[in-house]
């Protein structure tokens, strides 16, 4: 008897997981906001790559302050085993051919970013940035990972679909081709979900790691730890000392940075609870970014929450019955 | 209807349509890589030796494609003191390490950007491998060979300096050094090494064994 309640719970669990597994992958989802993501994304990548021009020889040069042989030797020391951080720029000899690959890796990104023969240059674009990150890991941070995460996604979906000069190529050639029912909204598409989803997934779980990560210290619970990113002169944006007079405000806004993160992680898949919080997102990680400097990776995390805006519209299945 | 359009409609029946198979290995790929994030995601604090030999099988898709956070923190602060602002600082040759004017500080960029936050993680990580000569005289070594060969100019000493933090009573203390960020009692050297070049450019790094110094957030208290 017991037996077979167990059996019938487990069988009714596997297909409740089985429909909502399919349903939550392998809905097709309006490639808008794929495409959208796609222009966020190459801005940041475009913004990645160029930031390392002013420095590019200084830093990768032969004789540079982590030329090749230096990389690899930290690289080495540091990992047992092949280290598995592929970059092209490691090829670069002379500086002639360091600027030759740079400018090459700037083009690929614009390329990316005004949807041209995206379907190549997302992932070519992924490359690039990559080739970066592993030619000199010791100066990551925490950008670098969300925005790999970012291309790495969008290379999976139709990201030029729309917005693109992908799009405009393939309508003048409609057009000249004589087609008159070229369909005027991009149709639905499972790989754009797919993507939406993993990037979803991925913010989520980010926002829910650096929430928990915060809390291993004592300065997150005592409220104090916005002071001590206040107190950091060479990184803050705009000097906030002027709260040591309002330390309640200093322990307030610590708790919120904790609680948001790890609200968000959980709540944003909430039909309800999602538009309030992308709406205080923005307040949010501009916050941050004046208090921590690190501008980049607080723009790229509020960028990348677009990919929970088009879920506020419904699902595309819907839209495709109804199209039919 | 044009050739491109056929396409597109075919394109849309592909996708909206999927094959059981084809959903099953897009499955197993979704649920393989999400364990795989999962895992990198857990273990970017204190991984587990669970958690560490699982990093080292996936490494080679988690790494490859920087799944792997790799040592980046994930937390903004804890208020220790990896948590403070470092600097590098070098000294030209031929000038006196007593004046503190002497000391040149590597950065460049504007506070915020991305530029300016490499000069900055480079110190961290001189002050964060201060223990493993090999790692610090490599990087100095970097520093000092890229000063003599591209802009021409010999260093005498190279430094990492934490910049340790102001506590909040201290912002109104009634002391001067206190109150001022910027003053010397709020600088400790994490790093520092003597630098002999040769002749023919070969540099030597000869780390300064007593320039470690504990810093505490709090800086002078």
């Amino acid at each position: 008897m017991i037996g077979q309640r167990v059996a019938d719970y487990l069988r009714e669990l596997a297909h409740a997981f089985g429909a909502g597994w399919n349903r939550f992958w392998y809905t097709p989802r309006d490639p808008r906001m794929v495409c959208a993501l796609r222009i966020a994304a190459g801005l940041c990548a475009l913004a990645f790559v160029i930031s390392h021009t002013a420095d590019l020889v200084r830093w990768m040069g032969p004789d540079g302050i982590l030329d090749a042989q230096t990389t690899l030797q930290l690289n080495g020391q540091q990992t047992l085993g092949p280290t598995l951080r592929y970059s092209y720029l490691f090829l670069a000899a002379t500086p002639a051919s360091l600027w030759i690959l740079h400018g090459a890796g700037i083009v690929t990104v614009v390329a990316l970013t005004v949807g041209l023969w995206s379907r190549w240059t997302a992932p070519a674009a992924l490359l690039v940035v990559l080739a970066y990150v592993h030619r000199m890991p010791l100066l990551t941070g925490q950008w670098e990972p969300v925005l790999t995460m970012l291309l790495a996604y969008l290379s999976l979906a139709p990201t030029g679909r729309c917005w693109s000069l992908d799009a405009l190529l393939a309508r003048r050639r409609a057009r000249r081709g004589g087609a008159r029912d070229a369909p005027s909204r991009p149709q639905p598409s499972v790989a754009a979900n797919i993507s939406v989803r993993l990037i979803q997934l991925h913010l989520a779980a980010l926002c829910i790691l650096t929430g928990l990560n915060m809390l291993a210290a004592d300065v997150w619970w005592s409220g104090e730890a916005v002071w001590w990113l206040i107190a950091r002169t060479e990184s803050r944006l705009v000097n906030l000392t002027a709260l040591s007079d309002a330390f309640l405000l200093v322990n307030a806004w610590t708790h919120v940075i904790v609680l948001y993160l790890l609200v968000f992680g959980v709540l944003v898949w909430h039909r309800l609870a999602r538009p309030l919080l992308l709406v205080l997102g923005i307040p949010f990680w501009l916050s941050l970014a004046l208090l921590t400097g690190l501008v980049a990776w607080c723009l790229t995390m509020l960028l990348a929450s677009l990919a929970f805006v088009e879920s506020q519209r419904g699902v595309c299945h819907e839209m495709v019955v109804e199209d039919r | 209807m044009g050739r491109r359009s056929l396409r597109d409609q075919v394109d849309v029946n592909a996708s909206t349509r999927l094959g059981e198979t084809a959903r099953a290995l897009i499955s197993v790929a979704l649920f393989a890589h999400l364990f795989v994030v999962a895992t990198c995601l857990a273990a970017n604090l204190v991984p587990s030796l669970l958690q560490q030999k699982l990093l080292r099988f996936f490494r080679p898709y988690a790494r490859v494609l920087n799944f792997d956070l790799d040592g980046t923190r994930y937390y903004l602060t804890h208020g220790s003191q990896r948590d403070v602002d470092h600097r590098i600082e070098v000294l030209p040759a031929g000038r006196d390490a007593g004046d503190p004017s002497s000391w040149v500080r590597l950065v460049r960029g504007l506070r915020g950007s991305e530029r300016y936050h490499r000069y900055q993680r480079l110190a961290e990580a001189i002050a964060f491998f201060q223990g493993d000569d090999a790692v610090t005289a490599l990087v100095a070594a970097g520093i000092v060979r890229q000063s003599l060969q591209q802009d021409g100019q010999r260093l005498a000493e190279v430094r990492c300096r934490q910049h340790l933090l102001q506590s909040w009573e201290a912002v109104r203390s009634d002391v001067p050094a206190e109150r001022d960020a910027e003053s010397a009692t709020y600088f400790a050297t994490a790093y520092a090494a003597r630098v002999i070049t040769g002749d023919q450019g070969q540099v030597r790094i000869l780390k300064r064994e007593s320039a470690a110094l504990e810093a505490q957030p709090g800086g002078p208290r």
